[in-house]
């Protein structure tokens, strides 16, 4: 049961990582390689903000996504949006020299100190009697899913998420028709930066908070990735896959290789089916 | 093309503005000095020499002098950090034929960098077999390597392919882990001191004359493979494949031709760098000695073998200027942070350079030299522009 737990805790985690992927790839063609360092910087945040808070929870929690969303937006603003239009890897360039810029702010601000979000109750959960879970790793779950959720119901069936596909499908279309492009796009980023925090506060209050641990935004990549960049159901299940790869690597075959498993599939996965398990063909430009 | 009319011997190459009348005064020098631009070309002569005009020449030479001078200038760290450069000088232009030249995406500078420097380690350990063998071979390692990646390469663009390259970073760097915890059980291959025959490079001055050597080699390299047919089908790949492809370029040979050629480079350029720390380790071969790679060629400029040079030099120094920087300000951030410092200003250069001057030192190189060739003026004449 623990490492049932275990797995679908990380799964839910990797997956509410790479819905934040898939939303920002979705409509600014960017594929974001600062989301694991978004997340640890988000873990960090809320520790800091709790401090603020006075030690509640809800309230930390609450002040960071409200400073997430803010931080989201204004790195579209700044980072993003120039660069729209311009070759595919200028995208990955920025947000690698945006994750590279993340890891020296987290030396900077917090001198890359070993931290645990206190979010509460640590021991074990009992569900019923003789059936009990770890309390972190339920919370986890049942944290990184809820949001999973909210945002997969932001985007298919919210006003703004319609706009968000809409630009999605064709920008220069959803503007003529009246949409504000900037909005859409600076609210997607929005809400993979509030996935990124939600998702690193969780993540924090069961492993610890380090720059090393922004090596969770490679499996958030290649959950994204193995499920299909364009599509949110294709992040959860590719996050489950890679969290369940893990624990196999780690329990049958060795700990050492418990990271590279999922990429070696993920390589697998781009020479069979370069699209993903439930992305859509076309997306792959080929020559 | 070829026509005989368009070919004039350099010779008795007649600059077509000559007939203007020659103007007197204290500009009148500099008022020649643009008879011919850098910019205009007369000829096939002109444009294939290496060193295009007196001026050029004489920079060139001083800079040769400087060079053969450095060691006896410069203390025995920053000639190191030289050295450090130079390899370094190696795989970007490499890299950069790749990337800036190419137009493929490439996160795997780190892995062809490992391979180079761990099929070299593999010889040294197991046969301890001299350079003259493992450097060629490490070559070869890379351009296998190469073939390899190149073959996805064909279906993939852009997004699709950087992250296959991203995927044989990890597949790379886990093969050599698991070989150097296999084969030595310890921090990394020791590597003999590089000789070649009776000659061995014992001194930091020694390696300072190889790397300058290998340096240079590669910017010839670099500069005249931009001449060539192949060099020339990396640059229409880039530009537009498919029109590329209509022009009777074959795309299939030019991107496997790219990623063998830069990758064959970049594994000899690792294996030299192992030779010169004298270990091999694969914790050293990380993502972020890929993207540093990558900031050279970008803060450089894609696709110019002077950016390549000028970035590596940079990229390089970088942390050594930030620390001398902060100690002339007498600014102390303390043990902890100061990695912090040193990321925060790599990263601000890198998203600066992408969105403020995307074609990097070499660009800002290009317009200050031909601001101060042209000064007191501001344009060049019309009729004298590039075409």
């Amino acid at each position: 049961m623990d490492e049932l737990s275990l797995v679908l805790a990380l799964g839910s985690l990797y997956a509410l990582l790479g819905a934040g992927i898939v939303v920002v790839y979705r409509t600014s063609r960017v594929l974001n390689f600062a989301q694991g360092e978004l997340a640890v910087v988000g873990g960090y945040g809320v520790t800091t903000a709790m401090t603020v808070a006075g030690g509640s929870v809800y309230l930390g929690l609450g002040l960071t996504v409200v400073v997430a969303a803010v931080l989201g937006a204004a790195i579209y603003f700044f980072l993003i949006r120039p660069i729209l239009g311009e070759a595919p890897y200028v995208g990955v360039l920025v947000t690698i020299g945006l994750a590279i810029f993340l890891r020296s702010v987290m030396v900077f601000i917090w001198e890359g100190r070993i931290e645990i979000v206190d979010l509460g109750e640590t021991g074990p959960w009992d569900i019923t009697d003789g059936l009990s879970v770890p309390s972190t790793n339920a919370r986890t779950f049942i944290g990184c899913t809820a949001t999973f959720i909210i945002i997969y119901l932001i985007y298919q069936r919210s006003r703004l998420g319609v706009r968000m596909r809409a630009v999605a499908e064709n920008v220069t279309l959803a503007a003529q028709r009246g949409i504000n492009v900037d909005v859409a796009i600076g609210m997607a980023w929005a809400v993979a930066v509030v996935a990124a925090a939600v998702g690193g506060a969780l993540y924090g209050s069961q492993a610890l908070l380090s720059v090393p641990a922004a090596v969770v935004g490679v499996k958030a990549i290649t959950a994204a990735l193995i499920g299909g960049l364009d599509s949110l159901k294709g992040a959860y299940i590719g996050g489950m896959v890679v969290a369940a790869m893990e624990y196999f690597t780690t329990t049958q075959i060795n700990a050492r290789y418990a990271d590279i498993a999922p990429i070696l599939l993920l390589l697998v996965v781009l020479t069979l089916r370069p699209w993903g398990m439930f992305g859509t063909a076309e997306e792959v430009e080929r020559v | 093309m070829t026509s005989k009319l368009e070919t004039r011997p350099e010779s008795r190459a007649p600059a077509p503005t000559s007939q203007l009348p020659e103007p007197a005064g204290g500009v009148a020098t500099r008022v020649r000095r643009l008879r011919e631009p850098s910019t205009l070309t007369v000829g096939y002569g002109r444009d294939l020499r290496a060193v295009r005009g007196r001026f050029a020449a004489v920079c060139a030479l001083a800079a040769l002098v400087v060079a053969l001078l450095l060691p006896t200038m410069i203390g025995p760290f920053h000639l190191h950090l030289v050295n450090l450069s130079l390899i370094a000088v190696v795989g970007a232009v490499a890299l950069n034929l790749l990337v800036g030249t190419a137009g493929l995406i490439s996160l795997g500078q780190a892995a062809f960098l490992a391979a180079g420097a761990f099929s070299a380690g593999a010889l040294v350990h197991y046969s301890s077999a001299p350079a003259i063998v493992t450097l060629p071979a490490a070559t070869l390692a890379g351009a296998v390597l190469g073939l390899i990646v190149g073959v996805p390469s064909l279906r993939l663009k852009h997004l699709y392919l950087a992250v296959t390259t991203f995927v044989l970073h990890f597949a790379v760097v886990l093969g050599a882990t698991a070989f150097q915890a296999q084969a030595v059980k310890s921090a990394g291959i020791v590597m003999p001191p590089l000789s070649f025959g009776p000659v061995e490079l014992e001194t930091r001055t020694d390696w300072y004359y190889f790397a300058l050597f290998l340096a240079l080699l590669s910017v010839v390299i670099g500069i005249n493979l931009l001449r060539t047919r192949v060099g020339r089908s990396w640059a229409a790949l880039r530009d537009r494949d498919i029109a590329a492809e209509a022009l009777g370029v074959s795309i299939t040979r030019a991107k496997l031709s790219a990623f063998v050629f830069s990758s064959a480079m970049v594994s000899f350029a690792g294996a030299v760098a192992g030779y010169y720390s004298g270990v091999v380790s694969a914790e050293s071969y990380t993502l972020e000695l890929a993207i540093s790679y990558l900031a050279m060629i970008i803060i450089g400029g894609l696709g110019s073998v002077l950016g390549a040079v000028l970035g590596a030099f940079l990229i390089t120094w970088l942390p050594y200027l930030i620390d001398e920087f902060l100690r002339a300000g007498g600014i102390d951030v303390g043990p902890g942070r100061i990695s912090g410092v040193h990321g925060g200003v790599f990263a601000l250069l890198i998203l600066g350079f992408l969105l403020f001057e995307p074609r990097g030192l070499a660009e800002i190189w290009r317009r200050l030299r031909t601001y101060i060739s042209l000064w007191p003026f501001r344009y060049v004449p019309l009729e004298r522009r590039e075409r």
